[in-house]
């Protein structure tokens, strides 16, 4: 979306059109989805923060001065409903061991990683090594390497600083590709 | 990570971050950089986190389900108050 059609949108908003804000939300809707759902690990969830986060937005859209992009204030507007039910539910935050340690024996992944895009189960394989990543982890990662923000962008959602951001993002790459490598090493081996 | 030859080379870890982001100014990318010519197994880490962070970003392994979006519009034109009249 074009930013003077996002301003426009806004602007109708303000003015008293629903359209307007179905129209300018719902291009975030999937990116807001997947966003709780990596914080929340629960569909159910994730749809309650998906609704909970856009209607906050039309509370609050009256105080977006524009400051960062709509998008980056309605991802922060949708990481802290999802954190909140986190705190409730009262589970205890995770992380990675301190320090990463390079593999003994690394193997090229070779192949034809197009070929893996068409596979049904290549999107489970992708789904159950980011389910191992403790949530601090999957969420930067999330937004930094899927939704394809800036890192200072991502630093703004989720209240860090830009080094823990750089820190967490490069441990959440290393702890997938190892959890990846195994997958296919194997079908190296396979093919050989 | 750790040289073939036995050299330490855990301190280009901290370069490795920028390295994958492709900001290759500072002195440690170059130290990096030099190091993966000559360092078969940092090279293949280097190159199979590149395709980790590419198959993310291509497969993007999570999709909005269709109803997840029809019950959210329910929501807001249930929520929001229906355009003033003119």
């Amino acid at each position: 979306m074009l930013k003077t059609d996002q301003d426009s949108l806004i602007q109708a908003t303000l003015a008293g059109d629903p359209q307007a804000f179905q129209a300018l939300i719902e291009p975030h809707a999937p990116g807001v989805y997947g966003l709780a759902l990596q914080i929340t690990r629960s569909p159910v969830e994730a749809e309650e923060v998906l609704q909970d986060a856009m209607l906050t937005a039309y509370a609050k859209l009256n105080t977006f001065r524009g400051a960062s992009s709509f998008k980056t204030w309605l991802y922060r507007i949708a990481t802290n409903a999802a954190l909140m039910r986190l705190r409730k539910a009262k589970r205890a935050p995770e992380s990675l061991p301190e320090n990463w340690e390079k593999p003994a024996d690394p193997r090229p992944w070779t192949g034809d990683p197009e070929a893996w895009f068409a596979r049904e189960e290549f999107r489970q394989i992708l789904n159950e090594a980011l389910d191992s990543l403790p949530e601090i982890y999957r969420t930067t990662f999330w937004l930094r390497d899927v939704e394809g923000l800036g890192n200072q962008e991502v630093a703004e959602i989720m209240g860090l600083s830009l080094p823990a951001v750089k820190s967490r993002i490069l441990r959440a790459r290393l702890h997938l590709r190892d959890q990846l490598a195994p997958y296919f090493e194997e079908r190296l081996r396979d093919a050989s | 990570m750790h040289h073939d030859s036995g050299h330490d080379c855990s301190h280009l870890k901290e370069a490795l971050a920028d390295y994958l982001d492709g900001d290759l100014d500072t002195e440690l990318c170059r130290e990096l950089r030099e190091h993966l010519k000559d360092c078969h197994p940092c090279r293949v880490v280097v190159d199979s986190t590149r395709q980790t962070i590419r198959f993310y970003a291509e497969e993007r392994p999570v999709r909005l389900p269709p109803e997840v979006m029809r019950r959210l519009q329910e929501t807001l034109k249930a929520r929001i108050p229906p355009a003033r009249e003119t």
